[in-house]
């Protein structure tokens, strides 16, 4: 398992290793691989290396301290709002619950208490520019790892490695926040960034950046985001009003699924959410005649709705809506569903009649995997195994029931900074390497455990870490096949 | 009979209106569990399920299809092979009725010939002890679920995935109308196995012990006869109504 060889890389050893290990996880099945010559790969631009880019760029986060502590971005989005900042000087090791990956990596190896349960080091991070000179020091001076003939304590080890954590998050974010408060945001450069994960306070205005729906230029976004907010209202109030002819069958339907979305996370559980995300699937579906509302895409509001509710929200699974302003809710509301129609406009054609989009990513899928794991497509032939028995809802819902909301979260942070958007295109790569990860296992199955298996992978207690080796790898079949259309054809 | 107790493959596949409960069902047969606001199915979910019927064991291969109209190029994939289906639509919900119609004649042109249909009129558990009237929720009355299992001849049963109420009742019907045949070995056997094919009728009254009639090849049983009712299921949802019991000459 790659997560295990992580764990055997002791956070002292020097960072070049690491980085040949991080290469040897990717479990490269493709005879061509070798001619492509990976280290040409990887660390292109987009490169989901994030290590690497914390690396090189490293010195340059220091030059950010403070120099960005006075820009301040007052686009009414998003408030940055957080807790009073609270003085970090040591942190105490959670025991079991945190495993040192290496320098500044930490990873939390069991989400036992939900999908979003927050690490405190991610909890820290708005208040992170206050902290970081204290933290800088342990940073410079790892004297008790270097100090010979003592084996530096595991609480010490645990702890700097958290620092370090803490260090590489806030450089980070540093990094997150130049872009975005910019005059003009450099998009090219917020989708290189992205790619490799959005920090938490960030993601809501970066992801309406990355969709398109904030403008770039700071000065044009209060207006744009009035009207579209304005307009999204108008469009309810038309569409539930008493000139409008309800579709009650499409609203019927809507009525049944919002009330059985995402039912384990609280917020969905209120009536202000189920009411709010009935009138945007409601709004969509009949602003949408050629594919009205599928079920599906019920799933895909939620990412939206709860990152951009999180900006208003600290605790946003538990968050009741109606104890929210009128206007934040309004807001959040409309801007789920002008992200949500972003996204939807590149998979339009999953959910018209017959589902073109799907059953042409379900052959795609098919005759990548027989590319890169030709053994395996033999293996769930011989078994009677149809793509389309497992890959349907891996296209309809793009993963969102094979991975956790957070994982799925993390997932769209890579998509909305691919170009074009990876929900058609570089989501079949995913699907790619999603399925690759099991074939040792799946090789040994039959029929009716293959099916089963993939119908309830083992993605529990999966972490971000698994999520950012998947979508490497995805990279990696996309450079290699992309545009290569005869690799496709079975 | 054969006395090895050969395990019997069944490949059924549920098919319904969204949200009537089918996958409910499955839950309640499968795992005896009920969940309230189970998420809507894509695609289809895949389960089993064995169980003994007299000296037959049978294990269900469940397809549990996706109800939105959407999905429904899909269903052709998942009923194509199956043996046996349930269409379930929602005793409160006369749409999902008409929708169960279409399935049963989908089925009729499109399934396999001697496919076993139960149709399965589900959400018991909401009509239980109501009394007929204007504001009832109950807007498919039995004697209608009644006429077209006997018209199409189907098996019917009112269920509750809820409470659990003729759930496995439907499942071992179905069981009963199933031939022996198609154990691992013998499904490669072609003809051989074919023979089996024919049901030895007093081979299945005599295993139940059942009140039960047969009448121009059809068997005719009232079901709540067959099994320990602990409940004291009188409903109509207990009978059994057959189709032909000899599928193949």
């Amino acid at each position: 398992m790659p997560q295990k060889k992580y764990m055997e890389v002791p956070s002292d050893e020097p960072r070049g290793r690491n980085i040949s290990s991080y290469f040897r996880t990717l479990s490269i099945k493709s005879k061509s691989s070798d001619e492509v010559g990976l280290n040409h790969v990887v660390p292109a631009p987009g490169t989901p290396v994030s290590r690497l880019q914390t690396l090189k760029n490293s010195p340059e986060s220091h030059r950010h301290v403070g120099a960005d502590s006075d820009d301040d971005w007052n686009a009414n989005v998003d408030s940055f709002d957080s807790p009073p900042p609270k003085h970090i000087e040591h942190i105490p090791r959670r025991s079991g619950s945190v495993h040192s990956l290496g320098p500044g990596l930490v990873m939390s190896q069991a989400n036992t208490s939900g999908p979003l349960r927050r690490t405190p080091q991610l909890e820290a991070s708005p208040q992170l520019e206050a902290l970081y000179p204290s933290l800088t020091p342990a940073r410079e001076s790892p004297g008790m790892r270097a100090s010979p003939g003592r084996d530096p304590a595991p609480d010490d080890l645990a702890t700097s490695a958290q620092i370090e954590e803490l260090n590489a998050l806030n450089a980070k974010f540093l990094r997150f926040k130049k872009v975005i408060t910019a005059d003009n945001v450099n998009l090219a450069e917020l989708k290189r960034l992205s790619w490799n994960g959005i920090p938490r306070e960030l993601r809501a205005v970066s992801w309406q950046l990355l969709l398109g729906y904030l403008p770039t230029n700071a000065s044009r976004r209060s207006d744009a985001l009035a009207r579209k907010r304005a307009e999204y209202t108008d469009g309810v109030a038309q569409v539930l009003g008493a000139d409008h002819t309800r579709d009650t069958a499409m609203w019927h339907q809507i009525a049944i699924d919002v009330p059985r979305t995402t039912q384990h996370i609280k917020l969905y559980t209120y009536a202000a959410t189920q009411a709010a995300l009935q009138r945007i699937l409601y709004l969509w579906a009949v602003r949408h005649p050629a594919s009205g509302y599928v079920q599906g895409i019920n799933d895909l509001c939620t990412p939206f709705f709860q990152t951009f509710l999180a900006s208003h929200a600290p605790d946003v699974e538990l968050c009741d809506p109606a104890l929210l302003p009128r206007a934040t809710m309004d807001a959040v509301e409309a801007d789920t569903f002008w992200c949500l129609t972003k996204l939807l406009d590149t998979i339009q054609d999953n959910y018209i009649h017959e589902q073109p989009g799907i059953l042409r990513q379900v052959r795609e899928l098919e005759g990548l995997v027989a590319r890169i794991d030709a053994e395996l497509v033999v293996h769930l032939r011989a078994q009677g195994v149809e793509f389309m028995q497992f890959a349907f809802r891996w296209m309809n819902c793009l993963l969102m029931r094979e991975l956790n909301l957070e994982m799925v979260v993390r997932m769209w942070d890579t998509y909305l900074s691919e170009t074009p958007l990876g929900f058609a295109t570089f989501h079949v790569y995913v699907c790619a390497a999603f399925l690759v990860k099991f074939a040792d296992e799946l090789k040994d199955m039959e029929f009716q455990e293959v099916i089963m298996f993939l119908q309830n992978p083992p993605t529990r207690d999966w972490g971000v870490k698994n999520m950012e080796l998947m979508m490497s790898e995805a990279f990696i079949w996309q450079s290699l096949y992309k545009n290569a259309a005869a690799h496709l054809r079975a | 009979m054969s006395t090895s107790n050969p395990v019997t493959a069944v490949k059924l596949v549920l098919l319904g209106e969204a949200a009537v409960g089918k996958s409910s069902l499955v839950l309640r047969f499968v795992s005896n569990d009920f969940q309230e606001n189970k998420e809507p199915t894509i695609g289809a979910a895949f389960l089993t399920q064995r169980c003994t019927i007299g000296a037959k064991t049978i294990k269900f291969e469940i397809w549990d299809t996706a109800g939105q109209e959407r999905f429904a190029s899909l269903a052709p994939m998942y009923y194509r092979n199956a043996q046996a289906a349930l269409v379930v639509y929602d005793v409160t919900k006369p749409a999902s009725f008409i929708k169960a119609r279409h399935w049963i004649r989908e089925l009729h042109e499109q399934a396999a010939p001697n496919i076993i249909i139960a149709l399965c009129g589900n959400k018991y558990d909401l009509i239980e002890g109501e009394i007929e009237g204007e504001d009832a929720k109950r807007k498919v009355s039995v004697e209608e679920g009644q006429k077209v299992a006997e018209e199409e001849g189907l098996l019917f049963f009112e269920t509750s995935a809820k409470s659990g109420h003729n759930v496995n009742e439907v499942f071992m019907a179905i069981g009963h109308k199933i031939p022996e045949k198609r154990s691992e070995t013998e499904r490669s056997a072609g003809d051989a196995a074919r023979e089996a094919d024919r049901v030895d009728l007093s081979n299945v009254v005599n295993d139940t012990q059942a009140d039960g009639w047969v009448e121009n090849g059809q068997i005719c049983l009232k079901y709540s006869a067959l099994y320990d009712d602990e409940a004291g299921r009188e409903s109509m949802g207990g009978w059994y109504f057959p189709g032909n019991i000899t599928q193949e000459d």
